[in-house]
């Protein structure tokens, strides 16, 4: 009985460190310089969250902005994943010139991407239209099972 | 009752027929409800890459003046060759096509119809031309070109395909001198074709 006994405890051990190993999720260890010589310009946004769960995945850290030599306007959202777990989602920029008005273009496509867990995400974009002033990211969890 | 039998049969094959017929819905160009293949490139693929490639230019090529035009106009862009080094048949422009449009939009750059190494795109525009090279005799020659390669690399384990698809693109001068050259890799991996991603 004593014998059946432990055999079964050092059964559950082994399977539970087993099981456990294949559940274990990854995140990313980060390193930078701590002093950082970049002064990235912040963007006051506003954001309308209708995804929880997407969120705390894909949490907008801030947006920065720069222009470049000939005054197109890029802008980049920095995003972190506070969960363990990679997150695949999707993203899409749309721009808008002075008038409010959206500008529509053949490029126009929602782009797949994933973060990994603990992963510090830059995402820079540069309006292809002289005439963008405003922009507007919005973020989809992937529809891919 | 063989009337009776003859209704509730047709009517349940009608009802039946009806839950069974496909229904065809319009997709946003820009949803995440298109379908997705790995051994494809997809039409959003394109559309993904040749922003980035345009972007990539504007940055790297536009905004930093390495186009020049002659006498003060703005730089002629002609299209080179673009080679599919891929296992399917499509269509360059669909990448080529989105490039130029965009890159004409920035009002920065003057493309063109009839300038290329392809047949020409406008043959009236061609006509004309010619027309006016002999009155003028003046020629129109291209400031620079496009040209690029797009190669698929496979690979797969017992479960899983992997594809990439790495397009290289180059803009170089009448003598030949790159001025721009990126390569986007967009790669799929799945078991096969999904909607949605």
């Amino acid at each position: 009985m004593k014998t059946l006994f432990s055999t079964m405890i050092v059964t559950a051990l082994l399977a539970a460190s087993l099981l456990s190993e294949g559940c274990a999720t990854k995140s990313m260890n980060t390193v930078q310089n701590a002093q950082t010589e970049g002064i990235p310009m912040m963007v006051m946004d506003q954001r309308i969250l209708t995804d929880p769960s997407l969120s705390r995945s894909v949490y907008i850290v801030g947006v920065n902005e720069a222009y470049t030599e000939d005054g197109y306007r890029k802008v980049q959202v920095q995003l972190y994943n506070r969960t363990r777990r990679m997150k695949a989602f999707t993203y899409r920029v749309e721009w808008y010139d002075k008038d409010g008005m959206l500008i529509g273009s053949p490029l126009d496509h929602r782009t797949p991407t994933q973060i990994e867990g603990g992963q510090r995400k830059s995402i820079p974009i540069l309006a292809t239209s002289p005439k963008a002033v405003d922009f507007r990211f919005t973020f989809m969890e992937s529809l891919a099972k | 009752m063989n009337y009776k039998f003859c209704m509730t049969l047709a009517l349940a094959a009608a009802l039946f027929s009806t839950g069974c017929a496909t229904k065809t819905t319009y997709v946003d160009n820009d949803s995440s409800r298109l379908i997705a293949n790995v051994d494809e490139i997809n039409i959003q693929d394109f559309a993904r890459a040749a922003d980035e490639m345009v972007q990539s230019i504007i940055e790297d090529c536009i905004s930093t003046g390495d186009l020049e035009g002659v006498d003060g106009k703005k730089p002629i862009l002609a299209i080179s060759r673009i080679v599919n080094n891929t296992s399917m048949q499509f269509d360059t422009d669909l990448l080529i096509k989105r490039i130029r449009t965009a890159l004409l939009k920035t009002r920065k750059v003057q493309t063109t119809t009839t300038l290329n190494l392809a047949k020409s795109e406008d043959p009236l525009a061609e006509m004309a031309d010619a027309e006016e090279e002999i009155i003028t005799e003046e020629r129109m020659k291209h400031s620079y070109s496009l040209s690029g390669k797009i190669i698929e690399v496979t690979t797969r384990t017992r479960n899983l395909r992997q594809s990439s698809y790495e397009f290289q693109l180059t803009i170089s001068n009448r003598r030949g001198l790159v001025v721009w050259e990126d390569i986007k890799t967009i790669t799929k991996q799945g078991k096969k074709a999904s909607v949605g991603f």
